[in-house]
């Protein structure tokens, strides 16, 4: 614990608040907090199909083989949401591959569920490129 | 195909596989229902360069589907197929899995939909071994191609060839082929009585 100091009672108490307060100080001097709001903007108006279907987005990439894989608790990237990517690949007549992946790990899962994604995209790899090699 | 299902080839086809193979022509589009562990579907790539895609809900099946470089989607048929055009597919397989699916009929529909034509194999509840047990012991029957008990059998709907036939009449679906399986070998005779499994070539007759 630091020594009391005089000052608001939000003011660093303990060793690591004092470090978090420098680089937080740090940070706000080079970067503004407001473009923050117009990258969450973006994010949000960012719109892959342009006002059209996602299918006829992807409907020009014919020879392009996809897999898709979700996470059964991933509340950022839900299943749901991916199964909208496969459901545009198949109304565009596009090969794809869709699995999920059963985990409890939430978004987390992609960097624990290791062994069942190599699986997926191992063998997805293995097929793309023997039908290259055709 | 460099993978450990290289040797499958050699493998003998199970019998209602092989009668499928004879229904489907070389280079032809398929979509397999309840595509299971691919095994069908592999077949049908590897034999007949049909352009395959398979639909299946369990997670451990999909594996080996990827395994066997198959293009499978994780999903389930009851949500229906309507990320499919009409007449997407030359033929949609829907084989030993229809007895599994809850909304049946409404698959069914789907199933006629997308496909030009349809392949539906199932298992005859009536077979006559399962009429004799029914008969004299009293109990749900419990055959080779109805091998679960009552308790945990993946199987809702339980139904008969003549029952199918029937289902096609009246739905207008003009039955193009039929074939008649009982363990081992074709059957030709009382096919309602004498048949494990029945496999049906269909077309849409609206």
């Amino acid at each position: 614990m630091k020594e009391e100091k005089s000052g608001t009672k939000f003011s660093p108490v303990f060793e690591d608040e004092g470090y978090l307060q420098y680089r937080g100080d740090n940070f706000v001097k080079r970067f503004d907090s407001n473009s923050y709001l117009y990258i969450t903007k973006a994010l949000d108006r960012f719109d892959l199909a342009n006002g059209t279907g996602l299918d006829k987005v992807l409907a020009p990439a014919k020879d392009t083989r996809f897999l898709v894989i979700a996470f059964k608790s991933d509340w950022l990237y839900p299943p749901y949401q991916s199964k909208d990517i496969v459901r545009a690949c198949k109304l565009a007549h596009l090969d794809v591959t869709y699995g999920e992946i059963d985990s409890s790990c939430g978004h987390d899962a992609f960097l624990i569920e290791v062994e069942q994604q190599e699986h997926f995209i191992k063998h997805f790899l293995r097929r793309v490129t023997d039908e290259q090699s055709i | 195909m460099n993978n450990q299902f290289e040797n499958q080839i050699n493998e003998p086809v199970k019998m209602d596989h092989q009668v499928i193979l004879n229904m489907v022509p070389d280079n032809s589009s398929v979509l397999d229902l309840g595509c299971g562990d691919g095994e069908l579907l592999y077949l049908l790539t590897s034999r007949k360069k049909v352009k395959g895609q398979g639909i299946e809900i369990d997670e451990q099946a999909i594996h080996q589907c990827v395994s066997r470089g198959l293009s499978v989607s994780q999903q389930d048929i009851d949500c229906g197929l309507s990320e499919y055009g009409d007449k997407s597919f030359v033929y949609v397989i829907f084989n030993q899995s229809m007895q599994q699916v809850v909304k049946l009929e409404a698959v069914l529909k789907e199933t006629m939909r997308v496909g030009k034509e349809a392949i539906i194999g199932f298992p005859n509840f009536v077979y006559y071994k399962a009429r004799l047990k029914l008969f004299f012991s009293g109990r749900t029957p419990v055959t080779p191609s109805l091998p679960n008990m009552w308790y945990y059998t993946p199987n809702l709907h339980f139904l008969s060839i003549a029952d199918f036939v029937d289902y096609c009449r009246k739905s207008h679906y003009e039955i193009k082929q039929a074939a008649y399986l009982d363990e081992d070998r074709l059957i030709k005779i009382f096919p309602n009585l004498f048949a494990q499994t029945g496999i049906f070539l269909l077309k849409n007759g609206h």
